[in-house]
């Protein structure tokens, strides 16, 4: 049983001083590589803390999902990347096949880009969150008292979805280039510095759904239900709540957050078959620093990986290091953060 | 786990509520949202806040602090409460004097004897002296068989019994 809280209230100081921890040591090893390679303000700006937003706005779409599922239901969803993936490839679809000029565009076109951008994100999103429920309630709900066979389940279905991606002949294995809107897809000058439009939309995408999440588990009653739940499913249920329903609506929501990951990323690096695991791999470190089950720490972990990948490429690219360091320092900053905090940032003491 | 094919939640629908033995209230929510979570359809608090903050003005104070924060026995009323938001027609009350001052446990004795004036309550406690206060009926349950049932004055007479069951009288 959890009793891992989705950390969405007022504390006390010193409940407040002891999860910053985490982000204090970051942030001084955020300086410190300043102090090996420094950078201009703009260059600042614009080449190192916004690039590592907009990763964290990706990163926090799937973690979020992630790490609710599995405060909630203690399942581990192996094939929560697999879910952004496909929330990629039918935005992707959706934008190339309304393409009254893309050689096999389907039957029904728009001519205007944004509008089948829109249309990819929410049919994306919905498609993902629908499939999320699907998969929740066929497969997974019998599994619920067996865990070691919900890990071979999720795991299992990374091998489905991705073969079946591959399968799908307007898709195929090899990667497709990004289509931005045509209203996303210059950029602006910030600190006299170029930066792509379509990044800002990302982070503002992000936060705003960050934002809305956490009004919805604070203010509405169904948040106030999953938080319960998160807490102890089995009561809830005692009180005459119907919690699987909860529990498939968590999954959908999950799963759509995922997808609309995917969806945005698609316009931002393209699709391939390995999207899902690579972006995957980097939600789980940012799920298990922010402390498995909470929602907040899912935000943090998300802002704090995406910014360490950022400024250690500036490091490594400045000193002429070799590029695998780069790659290694996210797993350093998880391995840091669970000496510390062996439960993350906002994980339960133990 | 389902009973006679209807799951937790159906049963808890029919009317009944569950007071546990830890007492299993939502820590990091706050009293306030703790109550409004048991409403099983609209305006149930509305309904029942009287009662409830009248057996424990205490709870009324604290509406808006986290679940966790309360002392034991605040946490034990609050727990007494939750059950009391929606109509019920049993409450289902598990150890409720467990962990708790001596003081405490009077208070919330004379509550559950208070709030069975509105409901029928089921009691399973060790302390029996408390116990045999404010009750009616009695069941001995012994290896999960009722052993012994009847009117709670006539097992308080009965000292060869409660000796053999419950070793003190």
């Amino acid at each position: 049983m959890t009793t891992q809280p989705v950390t969405l209230r007022r504390r006390r100081l010193h409940e407040i001083v002891s999860p910053l921890t985490i982000p204090l040591v970051t942030l001084l090893l955020f300086v410190l590589i300043l102090l090996l390679a420094p950078a201009s303000l703009p260059k600042l700006v614009t080449g190192i803390i916004l690039p590592g937003l907009t990763l964290a706005a990706l990163y926090f779409l799937i973690a979020a999902g992630l790490s609710l599922i599995f405060g909630l239901m203690d399942v581990l969803n192996f094939a929560h990347g697999s879910l952004f993936m496909v929330g990629a490839y039918i935005a992707w679809s959706c934008n190339v096949g309304l393409d009254p000029l893309y050689p096999n565009h389907w039957p029904v076109t728009i001519a205007n880009s944004n509008a089948r951008f829109v249309i990819g994100l929410l049919v994306g999103t919905l498609l993902g969150a629908g499939l999320g429920a699907v998969v929740e309630v066929l497969l997974i709900r019998p599994l619920y008292k067996r865990p070691i066979y919900q890990v071979l389940l999720t795991l299992g279905l990374v091998f489905v979805f991705d073969a079946l991606v591959r399968s799908v002949p307007a898709w195929g294995s090899d990667s497709k280039a990004p289509i931005k809107p045509s209203l996303l897809a210059g950029s602006l000058e910030i600190l006299g510095r170029r930066f792509p439009t379509y990044s800002l939309f990302l982070i503002v995408l992000g936060l705003t759904l960050a934002v809305a999440v956490a009004l919805l588990l604070r203010r509405s009653r169904i948040g106030m239900t999953i938080r319960a739940g998160v807490q102890d499913s089995t009561m809830v249920e005692a009180l005459g709540i119907n919690v699987r329903r909860v529990f498939t609506g968590v999954f959908a929501l999950g799963a759509g957050l995922a997808a609309l990951g995917g969806a945005a990323a698609a316009s931002f690096i393209g699709v391939y078959p390995e999207m899902g695991l690579e972006y995957q791999l980097f939600a789980f470190i940012v799920v298990v620093i922010g402390g498995l089950g909470s929602y907040s720490g899912a935000a943090i972990g998300a802002l704090l990986i995406g910014l360490a990948r950022t400024f250690s490429d500036h490091l490594v690219l400045e000193l002429g290091l070799p590029t695998a360091i780069a790659s290694a320092s996210t797993v350093l900053v998880m391995a840091v953060v669970l000496l510390l905090k062996p439960g993350g940032v906002f994980g339960a003491k133990e | 786990m389902p009973i006679n094919g209807r799951r937790t939640f159906q049963i808890a629908q029919s009317g009944i509520g569950y007071v546990p033995e830890h007492r299993a209230i939502f820590r990091d929510l706050t009293v306030l949202e703790n109550l409004t979570l048991a409403e099983r359809k609209r305006g149930d608090l509305r309904r029942s806040g009287d009662l409830i903050f009248g057996l424990f003005p205490r709870l009324h104070e604290r509406l808006q602090q986290q679940g966790g924060t309360l002392s034991g026995g605040e946490q034990q009323m609050l727990a007494i409460a939750r059950a009391l938001v929606p109509d019920n027609r049993l409450l289902l009350i598990d150890e409720p004097s467990e962990g708790l001052a001596p003081v405490i446990i009077e208070q919330m004795m004379a509550a559950i004897q208070q709030l069975s004036a509105y409901t029928t309550v089921l009691l399973v406690e060790q302390n029996f002296r408390m116990a045999s206060a404010i009750s009616q009926r009695y069941y001995i349950v012994d290896d999960g068989r009722t052993v012994h049932t009847g009117a709670m004055a006539a097992l308080r007479d009965n000292k060869p019994l409660v000796q053999t069951y419950l070793g003190a009288a």
